[in-house]
């Protein structure tokens, strides 16, 4: 890229200008820079490091568009298309949450994301007894088709991408959205919307499961091979990297599991004999872009989209480009953000809102300021996606696509983050893959290692939270921010329904449906079908998910640290 | 100082109840009290609170903690304060950690007899010196209903 004369003469001059300054080098505040990964970080970049690092524009950063992608995926990125704003939400009952929707639609929101209460992401029907005290408590209460009925009366379905935040039952909230544009008289195949559907997370953070991890790993992969066939236009995995990252991972880590887990997917679709071009083209990413790490996060995603890329071309010989395009919905996570000055949260949104843009995002989500107190008031969701406005319509940040590449700190930093990334995911190869690490024990050790050693240096005071471990103001500035209640007759409300349904419906339909579910499952066919039917004949979540468990078992989590 | 020369480690029970993932908080919080000296047991994700009570008494620990991220704690507390009361227990401290904005469930949480509740603010070394203080201070009363010491999340907290 320079001529050796060049690169001669640069050294000389960066040797002098360490020279001339090194007694002001000595005033720095501390000896050693770094990242939360342990990358070290420059005093300064230039030219130099790009050839140290034998870095080679056009094989390894190239142009926006095109492989490696290490620029973004797109050659207009925002200049043809926003961002799509995509905030969490969901409120517990379904009327709410639909007067809620049709209001977010109003104001300027074109991706809807739906998020469930804990009974409903475990499979138990409201009036379980484990789901006492836990009914509506952080998100929306499904227990049967009519509550998916009501979220979405009034709204087309066939005009707005739907994401909806279930894993271990994935397979049961993708029946009911099909069931839904099928009585609002869409046809199915041209559905908009994800899944998260990344049971495999669960299992190391999330908690979220239910069947033993062989059996979750089988569900995904139908549900993934019905959409591939049924749904084109679907996305059907939406990798859950951030929640590695809000359980402590380091960035590196976050990537490397990330990428480990996609690696997994992509195995067993092609095991089952699923095309990886057809797979690897609708397979997205929700990666975290927490403000603690301006730089680092972005290089976080250049570089993850570096070797998605060439994995997806070279392990599994993809063709289409679109297979090597890793799709994002950037978002930030509650842990970075602080109880003290609520308020001050915004900030932090607006900076994570920054990093998701410059880092090529597709999709973006910021936290509310007041999720530290609760479920989030429909105000803070409202400011939330002003913030997003603002990012893209005020600042021109978006008339240059991806504006900091070429940057030699960028490139430089994307680079020592990618050799880091493909070093983890090399141990976990040697491991025998994700599934085998996350089975050991070994994914969850390293995470909970990382978040202990932040914990270490945000009392140290090292790890630095304005207004809780430095520049603590006095007293707490009082807020009038009310979240969200959730009404304790809830509960009880939704058992009624229950009861009602379950009278008011055809049982023979339901039992027989249910006893399909229970063959298909036992033996080695795709589940999909017996799902759709099941819940068109109303059974509930918690039949649907207990008559696999039938077959299945559940998975309990190791009580090892 | 006049404590046996051999002093018994203190044993903690991190426990998870319900239905809620979040765990993070309860293995840094878990490793930090291995790494100063505490014999730690965790129970993993949602066991009952008949299990959580089971464990912590065949393991003879001296403190439950009891974390939840989701608010489902006083269902949680209450029920684990009744099995230990029904049991005769009263020599294991039970505290509970999380998020827990409001100060009126604070309130009838440590009405239940929790003896702290530690906000998602509080700080490591915090809770270190109040499960040191507190065993210490039932070792010596040969019960776990000793006169508290004030929790140090409690100052924390709003």
């Amino acid at each position: 890229m320079y001529s050796d004369d060049f690169i001669r003469k640069l050294r000389q001059e960066a040797a002098q200008w360490e020279a001339a300054h090194a007694a002001e080098f000595e005033r720095e505040q501390k000896p050693r820079f770094s990242n939360d990964s342990g990358v070290d970080l420059q005093r300064v970049y230039t030219p130099l490091d790009l050839v140290d690092r034998g870095i080679d524009y056009l094989a390894d950063v190239g142009f926006p568009g095109a492989f490696p992608y290490a620029r973004g995926i797109s050659a207009t990125m925002y200049r043809a298309q926003p961002w799509k704003i995509r905030q969490y939400a969901g409120f517990s009952k379904a009327r709410e949450t639909n007067l809620l929707f049709k209001n977010l639609i109003r104001q300027g929101q074109n991706a809807l994301s739906l998020a469930f209460d804990l009974p409903t992401q475990l499979g138990l029907d409201s009036d379980d007894p484990r789901s006492h005290g836990e009914v509506g408590k952080v998100g929306l209460t499904i227990n049967s088709f009519q509550d998916w009925e009501t979220v979405f009366d009034g709204i087309d379905v066939g005009a707005i991408f739907v994401n909806s935040v279930s894993n271990a039952q994935a397979m049961v909230t993708l029946a009911m959205h099909v069931g839904v544009a099928r009585k609002q008289g869409i046809d199915p195949g041209t559905l908009k919307g994800s899944l998260q559907n990344d049971v495999l997370k669960e299992y190391i953070c999330r908690g979220n499961y239910i069947f033993p991890v062989a059996a979750g790993m089988r569900l995904a992969v139908d549900s993934f091979m019905y959409c591939m066939e049924k749904l084109p236009e679907y996305f059907p995995v939406n990798m859950g990297q951030y929640h590695l990252s809000e359980a402590g991972a380091s960035l590196v880590h976050e990537a490397a599991f990330g990428l480990g887990i996609a690696i997994a997917y992509m195995d067993a679709v092609v095991a089952r004999g699923g095309d990886i071009d057809r797979f690897a083209s609708r397979f997205s990413f929700v990666i975290s872009q927490d403000h603690t790490d301006f730089f680092g996060e972005i290089a976080k995603f250049r570089a993850q989209r570096r070797i998605f890329a060439r994995t997806v071309r070279q392990r599994y010989g993809a063709n289409n480009p679109e297979s090597m395009m890793m799709r994002v919905l950037s978002t930030n996570g509650g842990a970075s953000l602080c109880r003290p000055h609520p308020i001050d949260n915004q900030t932090r949104n607006a900076i994570a809102c920054i990093v998701a843009a410059l880092s090529g995002a597709q999709f973006i989500g910021l936290r509310t300021m007041d999720e530290v107190l609760g479920i989030p008031s429909e105000d803070s969701t409202l400011a939330s996606i002003r913030t997003q406005l603002i990012v893209g319509h005020e600042s021109n940040l978006t008339s240059v696509v991806d504006p900091l590449g070429g940057s030699y700190y960028l490139e430089a930093l994307t680079a020592d983050i990618e050799k880091e990334i493909l070093r983890e995911l090399e141990r976990i190869e040697v491991m025998g893959g994700m599934v085998k690490a996350i089975e050991s024990g070994y994914v969850q050790r390293v995470i909970a290692d990382d978040a202990y050693r932040q914990q270490r240096e945000f009392e140290a005071g090292e790890l630095v939270r304005v207004g809780v471990n430095k520049f603590v103001a006095e007293k707490r500035e009082a807020h009038t921010m009310k979240p969200y209640v959730v009404d304790p007759a809830d509960e009880r409300e939704q058992a009624e329904a229950l009861a009602k349904l379950r009278a008011s419906r055809d049982a023979q339909r339901v039992n027989a449906a249910l006893d399909e579910l229970r063959k298909v499952a036992a033996s080695d066919q795709n589940v999909m079908a017996a799902v759709i039917a099941a819940v068109e004949a109303y059974a509930t979540m918690g039949e649907i998910c207990g008559a696999l468990k039938d077959v299945f078992g559940e998975y309990r989590s190791p009580s090892v640290l | 100082m006049n404590a046996a020369p051999v002093e018994r480690p203190i044993r903690v029970l991190i426990a998870k109840p319900g239905l809620d993932g979040h765990d993070r908080g309860a293995k840094v919080l878990a490793l930090a009290l291995r790494d100063a000296g505490f014999e730690v047991l965790y129970t993993g994700l949602h066991r009952s609170c008949e299990e959580i009570t089971a464990i912590a008494l065949q393991e003879d620990v001296d403190i439950i903690g009891v974390s939840m991220l989701s608010g489902g704690h006083y269902a949680a507390l209450a029920r684990i304060m009744s099995l230990l009361r029904e049991q005769g227990i009263d020599d294991i401290i039970v505290v509970a950690g999380g998020f827990l904005p409001d100060p009126e469930e604070i309130a009838a949480i440590k009405a239940l007899g929790v003896r702290a509740v530690f906000d998602t603010d509080t700080r490591m070394d915090a809770v270190i010196a109040f499960f040191r203080e507190v065993v210490r201070q039932s070792r010596a009363a040969g019960t776990g209903v000793a006169a508290a010491p004030r929790a140090p999340g409690e100052a924390a907290s709003q």
